[in-house]
Parts: C-alpha cells; structure tokens; sequence
C-alpha cells in the first residue's frame, strides 16, 4: 500500500471541493466523484451562459477561492463526473457507478468524506405529487443553471428563508412570482431577527426590497390546502386559507414548496473499517459559508487521523457562529402547524416512491421500525426516503412518544444501482 | 449573440436546448411537465431537479432510466418516458 493515502470525496460541491482542496494540500491523493456533469453543487451551480443569478459578493468570492484552492492543487485532486457513489461495504471496498453505463467500479480509499449536501423538506400536502409541483430549490436550480427566469406563472409555497431568496432571485430574472404563501408569520419575530448577524440581515433587506418594489404578493400565516390538476392537464389550482379565515385560489404553472432543508445522509450506513467523515450540510444544515468552514476542520482532522500535514491555521473552528444564525431562522421561520400531520386527509400521498398514503400509515397500529418499512413499505423506494422518513419519523412520534421509532436513514445503497451493474462491477 | 439551436427528441418532439443545459431545463424551458407513468401509475415530473427524488427518470438512448436533471443534452439525442403509457400495472 502506497504511503500517500488515496481519499475519495462524494460532491463537488462547496464542503467537497474545499475538503479536497486542503487534503491535498496536506499530502493525499483525492478523488472527487459528482453525479452531476459540472462541479460546484447545488449552491454554486453554474450557468454556461454566464450571467444568471445575482449572487452576493461574499459567495462569488467563496466560489472564486474555491476554485483557486482546487486549481493549485490539481495535481493531486481528480475530479469525476457523472460519477456515483453507490456505497461502502464492512472491508472499506467503495462502489462507484458511472451513469451513463452499466459500469460499476470498485475501489479501495484509505477514507471518505461524504459532501452530498442537503435536501429539502416538502410537507406532504394534498396533491404535491401532480406534475408541474417541484420544491422551491429546483426552482433556483433551474435560474442558476440556465441562466433565465424560471418560465410561467409561478407560485412559490412552504416555509423558510430559502422561499425569499428564490423568490427575490426570481424578480431580479425578470419573472417574479405570482405570490408567496409563507406558512409562518416571521414578521412577529421582530427581536429575532435583530439578532442575527450582519450579513444576514443585509441579505434579507435585500431580498425584501426586491420584493416590495416588485409588488410580489406575501400572504404570511396562510396555509395551502390542497393542489389539483385543471382540466387542460397544464395548469394547476392551488386551494389557499388565508390568515383570517378566508379561502383563495390561484391558477398556476408551476409551485415551488419548501419547508426547510435537512442533511442529504441517507443511505449512509455507519459501519466501515475505513474512516468515513461527513462535512458541509451533510453533516449539519449550516449555510454556505459554514460548509466551507466545516470542510476545513474535517480535512483538517482527517489529516491528523492519517498521520498527513500539517496543515497550517487548524482553528479548531467551532461553527457556533453559524449554528446560532441558522437557529435563529429556523425560529423566525418556523411554521405553526405543529399536528398536521396527524390531521392530513386519508387519500395524501406520504411516500412518493411507493404511493404510500395517510391511510396507510394510520393502519398500521403502533408499528416498529421494520414494519413502517417493509410492511408499510415507507421509505422503501428508489428516493431511499429522502423525501418522507422525516414526516413519517413526525407521525410516529406523535402517536407514540414514549417509544420514538425513527425509521433506518443508514442502509444502502446510497442511490438507485442496477442488478447488471452490481453484477459487473470492476475492481479498479 | 448569435445562438444556433441544438435540438434533443422527446416523445418524438423536437425540443430546442442551449448549451450545458440538462434535459430536464430543455424540458422546463419548453413547458413540459408530464414526464409518464411509473409502473404502479403514479406521474413522473421534475421534483427536486438535484437527483434526488427520482421523480424525473426518462429513457433512451440505452441509458436505462435515468434522472433527466442530472443528464446532459446532446443533439440529436432520443429520450422518452421511462415506461410505456396505459401498461400500469394496478395495485
């Protein structure tokens, strides 16, 4: 085995590019693998057509040094796209799988570091599987990555700080949205809000200025009822209760929901004879900035655990700065209907995957864990539950607090491999 | 600026991409958002549009189903749903 240690990174993202970039530098080979076909994640997705959406200073310069720490390293940094990171066996064997193949290949790093990022949290609300429903960040993704306004009428829907950036983004692209429904009411958080640190602040001044002078509408303390699908099989109808009582709808082409984010962990099973570290949102819903942070400390201490470096200006950065921001928001953001999941209709979807429904979930009396899953059959689809453990996890809980049943997050594969692929998999 | 369409097949329509988009943006920029059925009827559409959700798998040209947000547009390139309409197997 060769001295200089072979590191595989999951995610070309901001924790995965900047872990790669500083493990390098300490000495170790690294791979990056990205199931995508460019780097720069979800956050700084690229547009090829330059432009796009208007990004702060302080992130274009986090983009900027990440990829100046990355070209001086290159040497030792080999970044793989259209890669997947399937999972990892008890030997430490990786599976990686390429997408546009069968091809599986195995390979045997001395450790990984997931940076896979965070999801969204979509609340399952009565027609949220009907085309033309995406989340909010998809709505970003398109704008980031085409470098156009997002076409149509679009509402955007949900809770969280993510809602008013997409929706200021939207009106800095030229097609604003026809309104936002904010299940919370974060304007009673006055004296929260004061406490948050500067470049936040600022950040949300911006974002609501763009807003106001736009006339967007912002119907806070709302909630959406339901979705359906209109008769042109196009468009959608979105069913509104209004703080007061009172009962709206709006015709749209597209919604993008959002209630909050969560670490994009699934899949991630926890035993390994190989050091396995998480770092960025992955591992803690922290920003952007805080991702950064987070990459250097886990390269940082993985470098120490390899015996590699030394790295100069370990901090031993503790991120509370960050934690405490995205506290913060998460309280002034929060959504005030705690039961509703509880409450939801009989017919609404839960798990997508499967077509799993409330009913479902409700016949089954005080379920364990395996049973959710394999009776049940929640979070049993090609998603890995990454879009419905966190509501069924809500609902068990609820049911029974004495016993909190988590469903399993920790069992592979990461994501969808085929049986052909698994059957060639090569040793590289 | 001059720009020169490139073009991808879906479900036999032409459908014009700029370059570096996925399949998934060409789909969106031409107002597309039924993507077919799954093999239990439920409707596939662009979700979480970061290869996440598994909602958007198309099929064609040998891929097997894949996501359309995390695939590429070449020109020329055939795609269609994932499986064939009306042969939903029901519960």
């Amino acid at each position: 085995m060769s001295s200089i240690p072979q590191i595989l990174i999951v995610g070309a993202g901001i924790a995965g590019l900047t872990a790669a970039a500083r493990i390098a530098e300490a000495g170790a080979e690294v791979i990056v693998v990205d199931q995508s076909a460019s780097i720069g994640g979800n956050f700084h997705r690229q547009s090829s057509k330059g432009g796009g959406v208007k990004r702060l200073k302080h992130h274009r310069r986090q983009w900027e040094r990440i990829q100046s720490n990355l070209q001086q390293q290159n040497q030792r940094i080999e970044v793989q796209n259209q890669t997947r990171f399937i999972g990892l066996d008890r030997t430490g064997s990786v599976l990686l799988s390429k997408a546009r193949s069968s091809e599986s290949v195995i390979i045997h790093p001395r450790a990984v570091i997931m940076a896979t990022g965070a999801v969204e949290k979509v609340f399952p609300r009565e027609g949220w599987t009907l085309p033309g429903v995406m989340t909010a960040g998809a709505i970003q993704v398109f704008m980031k990555a085409s470098g156009m306004a997002f076409p149509g009428r679009v509402m955007l829907g949900g809770s969280g700080a993510l809602l008013y950036a997409v929706a200021a983004q939207m009106v800095h692209m030229g097609n604003p949205p026809i309104a936002i429904v904010d299940e919370s009411t974060p304007f009673r958080h006055g004296l929260n809000t004061l406490k948050l640190p500067s470049k936040y602040l600022r950040e949300g001044f911006s974002f609501m200025t763009s807003l106001v002078k736009a006339k967007v509408p912002l119907l806070t303390g709302a909630k959406i009822i339901r979705l359906q699908q209109n008769g042109d099989n196009k468009t959608l109808s979105v069913s509104i209760m209004l703080k007061g009582g009172n009962k709206k709808r709006y015709i749209v082409d597209r919604i993008g929901l959002h209630d909050g984010m969560q670490c994009n962990d699934y899949g991630l099973t926890p035993h390994s004879s190989i050091i396995v570290k998480k770092a960025g949102d992955c591992r803690e819903t922290l920003g952007a900035m805080g991702a950064e942070r987070d990459a250097i400390k886990v390269a940082d201490e993985l470098s120490i655990d390899l015996n590699i470096g030394p790295v100069m200006g370990f901090s031993g950065d503790n991120l509370e700065d960050c934690r405490r921001a995205q506290n913060l928001l998460k309280k002034i953001f929060m959504k005030k209907h705690g039961k509703s999941i509880t409450e939801l209709e009989d017919e609404t979807i839960i798990c997508r995957c499967e077509n799993r429904t409330a009913r479902d979930l409700r016949e089954l009396k005080h379920p364990t864990e395996r049973e959710t899953r394999l009776v049940g059959r929640f979070a049993m689809g090609a998603c890995q539950g990454r879009y419905c453990t966190h509501w069924v996890n809500d609902y068990l809980s609820q049911e029974d607090n004495s016993n909190p049943i988590f469903l399993a997050k920790q069992r592979w594969p990461v994501r969808p491999v085929s049986v052909e692929s698994l059957i060639g998999a090569k040793e590289e | 600026m001059l720009t020169i369409n490139e073009f991808i097949e879906w479900e036999g329509e032409s459908i014009p991409f700029e370059k570096g988009d996925t399949v998934a943006i060409a789909l969106i920029r031409a107002g597309i958002t039924f993507l077919g059925n799954t093999p239990t009827g439920q409707k596939r559409s662009v979700f979480c549009g970061i290869g996440q959700c598994q909602s958007c798998l198309v099929s064609g040209e040998g891929l097997g189903e894949t996501e359309a947000c995390l695939l590429p547009c070449r020109n020329g390139m055939r795609l269609h749903y994932s499986y064939p309409l009306g042969k939903e197997q029901n519960e």
